[in-house]
């Protein structure tokens, strides 16, 4: 059975394309316009994934308030943003929509889509089966579940996004090794600038912080980029 | 900020013009008192003709006196006394009328048989007017005292005084002469009609006194009956001898002469009947007069001064406010005498030529005379007695001024309290005022500088005043203005963010197109392939020139979300050389000259290398390859200073100081990457914000280039972050 996906984006050019990239994966793709066309179809059943794009039409909260639409059936449907702002970002963490990943629309988006798509699905695959142990990452009090995706410091679990776990993953991969931005930028399957890694690197402490205000385990190497400091 | 002309000393001096209330009180006070003068003229003017009235046709009053007198020399004032007269040759009991005691001397000399001299002889004289006796003074200044002599029977021998009076019938006289044996009790003499028989011919007791030697001449005071007097005819004579063996008479100086009926002097007495009349018309302060038309005083009631000024300065008995502020009051008010000792002497010898005007014309008059050494005033108000057209005398009503200064007075203390009291109350309601004023608007000035936050973003902070004025209105504008800018800013802001999310679109858009487009194109069309990748690489600078403007518009808001950290700055400037510079710039060659020890910074270092990229990018772009580029870093005056040094062409000067605003570059226009201006702009908010400075000049070695100087805290560890 093949996975079904929605799209939610107004631009035609832009549905069609993706869409059309998914369907080449082999997923179900089913695009919408708009919001209100886009919640009665959930209404009536939900997709395996959804991608939405922040402004819909004249609403320009309207893939938030389909965030929250979705979120009210599903706590593990994954949801991918579509933003064309870098400041949007920013306001999703802010708005705790639980949203699993967000991506830039860009050149680039294209491409990495169907990467992220795949590990979404892994990820999701992963919960179902049981757990692992010998695919655990452990650096000090930090664990690192790399079929679940799922980070946690001194037993509790720290919710990132996919680009901040990829990050953060690549980071912890070699402690006290210092990552510099383009290899984080691979790592992260997206191609940004050396600011918009550093506000990823600054969201992902900020996350940290939210369960342990004491943790600096990420350093800046001079601003040539980031490493992970594991005291023991 | 501190002003001296704050609102509240405006309003301070504003309220000096309240010190203009007293004028209007002042010129009341002179109009009340110019018609009180008024009121009071025509009162004294009703008296004075009411008295006329009652005198007028009774000749009768003034008695034959006024017929009969015509030689001034010859009279003799009489004074009324209350008191009694003891006759004992002492002046006390006189007190009162002595200095009214009329001199004679060298003028009223009657005989003279030796030299005479003013000192020899003279007296002072004076009669008053008992109940039925008349009591006569006589002091006089004799150098030798001779008594009488018991041996000789006549009068004649010794000093003497000699009292004429109207015998029985007109144009007859009785001769009395007084002269005792020593200075003790002293009878008169009734003397022969024979002048030359000093033999007196009965002794009189009806005239009766006292005789007592002084130093320097002797005191006689005696007293004769007023029947003794008739017709009034009246004549008294100190007769003077020197000589005790000789006992020869030398000089007889009297009133009138004594020897003759018609030589006898007139006694004038005030009327008693015209001063009873008067009294009943008296008022108080105000004195009546009668004079007849010798200008001779003939009856008098009252006294003219009034009330005692209350500002007068004296000593200081009580202590109060009230006797503080007398000063002021006595400045403003007028000064008068409580009063007069004594009339001024126009009016006792009726000297004013007005005054004789009216009283020859016999017409009815007022006049107004000041009184020497004070304010005030005596008001005069004179009318004609007449008996058919003949004038027999005037009335004279006198009043002082003093009851009307002292109410012009009472008005000026009251105006001078009252504009205390409202210059102080007032005074002290206008700086209140001002105060609350001047606080409100430092509150509204405060609340507008604080609506701009240090962003630069309009806050939401400005509460609009609901004060029902002026001011009220202006922050309520204030608040609508700002709201409104506020608006407008969001709109721009959201504009922006509009117009990137609508160009971005399109080009994901294009690019997921020609994503798919690729994916389609199965065998190697290189032509096709070169075209798309021209249409991408496009699509990338447009990203990357919209991408370098948000980035650089939100810079100052994204450097507040930066992690700031302590870290050694020379050491961070040898890795970005080292990993950094030298492999992006490998074509040029950079020199690094840094001092010893470590320099320590705090700050964000990507931030720091990021201000640095743009210098090393400019400095590389300038610099010929063969020449090196020099990252020198000193510490100067507590100061960390990077100085990129390049060779190459120098800054025009025009453009040192805007370099680094955005939107402007040096670079030509030919250049094939896309320089929108920004990264010196970057360069300098990321210096502002690191609380140091750059800026750019040209090389002062002799070498053509430009460096850039970027000036940085030593020690930033507490630097403000917002």
């Amino acid at each position: 059975m093949s996975r079904h996906i929605a799209i939610v984006e107004d631009d035609e050019e832009l549905r069609r394309n993706y869409a059309e990239a998914l369907s080449r994966d082999g997923y179900e793709v089913r695009s919408y316009g708009s919001r209100a066309e886009a919640e009665k179809a959930f209404a009536a059943e939900l997709p395996d994934m959804a991608i939405l794009d922040i402004m819909l039409e004249d609403e320009r909260e309207g893939g938030f308030e389909l965030c929250r639409f979705l979120r009210a059936k599903s706590a593990v449907l994954p949801i991918i943003f579509l933003t064309a702002l870098t400041s949007d970002v920013d306001r999703v963490s802010g708005l705790r929509l639980g949203a699993t990943d967000y991506l830039f629309k860009n050149m680039t988006t294209l491409e990495f889509l169907s990467v992220r798509v795949r590990s979404f699905f892994n990820m999701i695959d992963a919960w179902k089966k049981p757990v692992d142990t010998e695919k655990r990452l452990k650096v000090g009090r930090l664990t690192v579940d790399e079929d679940r995706m799922e980070v946690t410091w001194a037993g509790r679990s720290v919710s990132l996004t996919l680009t901040e776990y990829w990050i953060l993953h690549e980071l912890v991969k070699r402690p006290g090794n210092p990552k510099n931005h383009s290899q984080l930028m691979v790592a992260a399957q997206t191609v940004v600038t050396d600011n918009a890694i550093a506000a990823y690197i600054r969201r992902i402490r900020d996350k940290f912080r939210e369960i342990d205000p004491e943790f600096s385990y990420i350093k800046t190497a001079y601003g040539m980029g980031y490493r992970w400091v594991d005291t023991g | 900020m501190k002003r001296f002309f704050s609102l509240r000393v405006k309003l301070a001096l504003v309220s000096v013009l309240l010190l203009a209330i007293p004028l209007i009180g002042f010129w009341y006070a002179a109009q009340m008192q110019a018609y009180l003068l008024f009121a009071h003229e025509q009162a004294l003017s009703l008296t004075a003709r009411a008295v006329a009235t009652i005198l007028n046709e009774r000749p009768d009053l003034f008695e034959t006196n006024i017929l009969q007198s015509f030689d001034e020399q010859k009279e003799v004032h009489a004074y009324l006394i209350n008191n009694k007269i003891t006759l004992d040759g002492l002046t006390h009991d006189w007190s009162d009328l002595l200095g009214q005691a009329k001199y004679y001397g060298f003028d009223n000399v009657l005989e003279n048989y030796g030299i005479y001299e003013d000192a020899t002889l003279n007296f002072k004289h004076l009669i008053a007017k008992g109940d039925n006796y008349y009591y006569v003074l006589f002091m006089v200044n004799d150098e030798s005292v001779v008594f009488r002599d018991r041996t000789y029977a006549g009068l004649n021998r010794s000093d003497h005084l000699q009292i004429a009076v109207q015998g029985k019938y007109e144009g007859q006289h009785d001769l009395y002469f007084l002269s005792p044996y020593a200075s003790g009790f002293v009878n008169g003499h009734l003397m022969r009609k024979d002048p030359l028989n000093f033999v007196p011919e009965r002794y009189e007791p009806a005239i009766w006194g006292y005789w007592r030697e002084t130093v320097g001449g002797y005191i006689i005071e005696i007293r004769l009956p007023v029947a003794m007097v008739k017709n009034n005819r009246i004549s008294f004579a100190i007769a003077d001898v020197d000589d005790p063996v000789t006992r020869k008479l030398n000089t007889v100086v009297g009133t009138s002469g004594t020897r003759q009926s018609s030589d006898l002097g007139f006694l004038l007495v005030r009327s008693q009947m015209l001063e009873s009349i008067i009294s009943a018309l008296h008022s108080p302060s105000a004195r009546i007069r009668v004079f007849d038309s010798r200008y001779r005083q003939r009856a008098s009631v009252g006294q003219y001064y009034g009330e005692s000024d209350r500002f007068l300065i004296e000593g200081q008995n009580d202590f109060s406010w009230k006797s503080l502020l007398k000063p002021v009051y006595a400045f403003f008010s007028d000064r008068y005498k409580e009063e007069f000792s004594k009339d001024p002497k126009y009016l006792t010898q009726i000297e004013d030529q007005d005054l004789k005007r009216f009283f020859k014309k016999g017409q009815a008059f007022t006049l107004r005379r000041s009184v020497p050494e004070s304010d005030a005033e005596i008001l005069i108000a004179g009318e004609p007695i007449r008996y058919g057209n003949k004038v027999m005398g005037t009335i004279l009503v006198e009043r002082a001024t003093n009851n009307i200064l002292t109410e012009k007075n009472r008005i000026i203390e009251k105006t001078i309290n009252i504009t205390l009291v409202v210059f102080f109350l007032g005074g002290f309601v206008l700086i209140a005022f001002a105060s609350r004023l001047s606080s409100r608007i430092r509150q509204l000035a405060r609340q507008t500088e604080d609506a701009i936050g240090s962003d630069g973003r309009i806050q939401d902070n400005f509460k609009a005043s609901n004060a029902q004025d002026e001011l009220g209105d202006l922050s309520r504008r204030f608040a609508i203005m700002l709201r409104e800018l506020k608006e407008y800013s969001t709109y721009q802001e959201k504009m922006a963010d509009n117009l990137e999310h609508e160009i971005r679109t399109p080009i994901a858009g294009i690019s997921a197109s020609i994503a798919n487009l690729e994916k389609k194109i199965i065998t190697g069309d290189t032509e096709v392939r070169n075209h798309l990748s021209g249409i991408k690489e496009n699509l990338r600078r447009i990203e990357s020139m919209m991408t370098s403007i948000r980035e650089a518009t939100q810079l100052k808001d994204a450097l507040k979300l930066d992690e700031q950290t302590d870290f050694d700055l020379k050491e961070a400037l040898t890795v970005w050389v080292r990993d950094g510079y030298r492999q992006t710039f490998f074509e040029n060659s950079f020199v690094l000259k840094f001092p010893e020890e470590p320099v320590s910074a705090y700050g964000d270092p990507r931030r720091i290398r990021q201000m640095l990229d743009k210098l090393i990018e400019n400095a590389a772009d300038f610099s010929p390859v063969d020449k090196p580029i020099a990252i020198e870093l000193t510490i100067e005056d507590s100061h960390v200073v990077i100085r990129v040094v390049n060779e190459g062409s120098e800054l025009p000067t025009e453009m040192q100081g805007q370099i680094f605003d955005s939107m402007v570059s040096l670079r030509r226009k030919s250049d094939t990457k896309s320089h929108m201006g920004l990264g010196l702009y970057v360069a300098k908010v990321i210096a502002e914000f690191h609380a140091g400075t750059i800026r750019a000049e040209n090389r002062k070695d002799g070498v053509a280039g430009a460096v850039f100087v970027i000036t940085l805290p030593l020690h930033m560890t507490n630097i403000e972050r917002g």
